[in-house]
């Protein structure tokens, strides 16, 4: 079996010679100096300035949101929000009704099994006779 | 410990030179900036590079970043850490936020070439294709292994001066270099072959 840890140092080696950037070049030291300098000496680095506008802009940020959430449509909870709603299955069933069901849901339409009309639910003879004496034959 | 933020006009302070004065304990310690950055400069810029995953140009960004910020939260230093600990502590800070922004960049324009993980001149020592095997399976580790492993075996810091850097315990700070080497040694094994044994002299 193989020393791990001879193995470990060999590995080591060679991911650091393999693993390293050019050393930087007299020109490339100026140029970061420069950039770095400028970047130290430009007012927008000045830390007082950072502390006034990043605050600044997120209470902007923050403003608008909460400006959108209350005046875009749509975005206000509609009444009975949060309560479970069937609709979409009702909808469905509705869609998919078969003949019969329309004989369940109009009892008027009832038959008693021979052929003639289920009249059970409707109103006695004497109220509807004083029906079409107060309002007329419709 | 207030830094003062007009340390030009202190005495003292070289003119045409960035300086900062530090307070620790009753002394006002003058800090050459300057100074800080001509010594720490290239260590700066190689440690970016090695955490960023080989990019140079973006190396040279971290760094400045972190000096910029080092500079601007002098202010904030307190001194119970070496000066350069604390750079070191916001270099790595800076490496990892660019990490982040790199990998949102990539979401964002869905470009999920992973040959973006090496710097393409190939203007680095060595082998492109060798390095970039290096740079993949650095990637694979998890930010404290590879942060550990960066500073540590490749950066020479020492375990102590690492674990202040990336404000862990020593112990846990051990675990995650133990963890990278193990991963490192599975990924990179064909890297470094056994050497050769010499042959047995031949008696026949």
């Amino acid at each position: 079996m193989p020393d791990t840890r001879d193995q470990d140092e060999r590995v080591l080696e060679r991911v650091r010679e393999l693993y390293q950037p050019k050393p930087m070049s007299p020109s490339q030291r100026v140029a970061f100096d420069a950039a770095l300098r400028a970047r130290l000496e430009s007012p927008w680095t000045r830390a007082w300035r950072l502390r006034v506008i990043a605050p600044a802009v997120a209470g902007l940020v923050a403003g608008l949101a909460l400006w959108l959430m209350l005046n875009l449509p749509g975005t206000t909870p509609a009444p009975g929000f949060g309560v479970a709603h069937d609709t979409p299955s009702s909808t469905a069933e509705a869609l998919t009704l078969q003949p019969w069901d329309y004989a369940v849901l109009i009892p008027s339409e009832l038959e008693d099994g021979n052929g003639d009309i289920d009249r059970t639910d409707e109103l006695p003879e004497e109220y509807l006779a004083l029906a079409s004496a107060i309002f007329g034959d419709r | 410990m207030e830094a003062s933020r007009r340390a030009s006009a202190l005495p003292g302070a070289t003119p045409g030179r960035v300086t900062r004065s530090l307070r620790r304990g009753v002394q006002l310690v003058q800090v050459d900036f300057d100074d800080f950055v001509h010594t720490h400069r290239e260590r700066a810029v190689r440690l970016a590079w090695r955490l960023i995953g080989g990019d140079e140009a973006a190396a040279e960004d971290v760094a400045q970043d972190a000096f910029v910020r080092a500079y601007q939260g002098l202010g904030q230093f307190r001194g119970d850490a070496r000066l350069e600990t604390w750079f070191h502590r916001i270099l790595v800070r800076q490496a990892h936020n660019y990490r982040r922004w790199r990998a949102l960049r990539r979401l964002w324009s869905a470009d999920k070439e992973e040959d973006q993980l090496a710097d393409p001149r190939g203007s680095e020592p060595g082998d492109p294709a060798l390095r970039r095997r290096i740079a993949q399976a650095l990637e694979r580790l998890t930010r404290p292994q590879r942060e550990a492993f960066v500073l540590v075996h490749m950066e020479g810091f020492t375990v102590r001066e690492a674990a202040q850097v990336m404000g862990r315990a020593e112990g846990t700070l051990k675990s995650h270099l133990q963890r990278s080497l193990r991963a490192l040694r599975k990924d990179l094994q064909d890297l470094a072959p056994e050497p050769e044994k010499p042959e047995e002299p031949n008696h026949a």
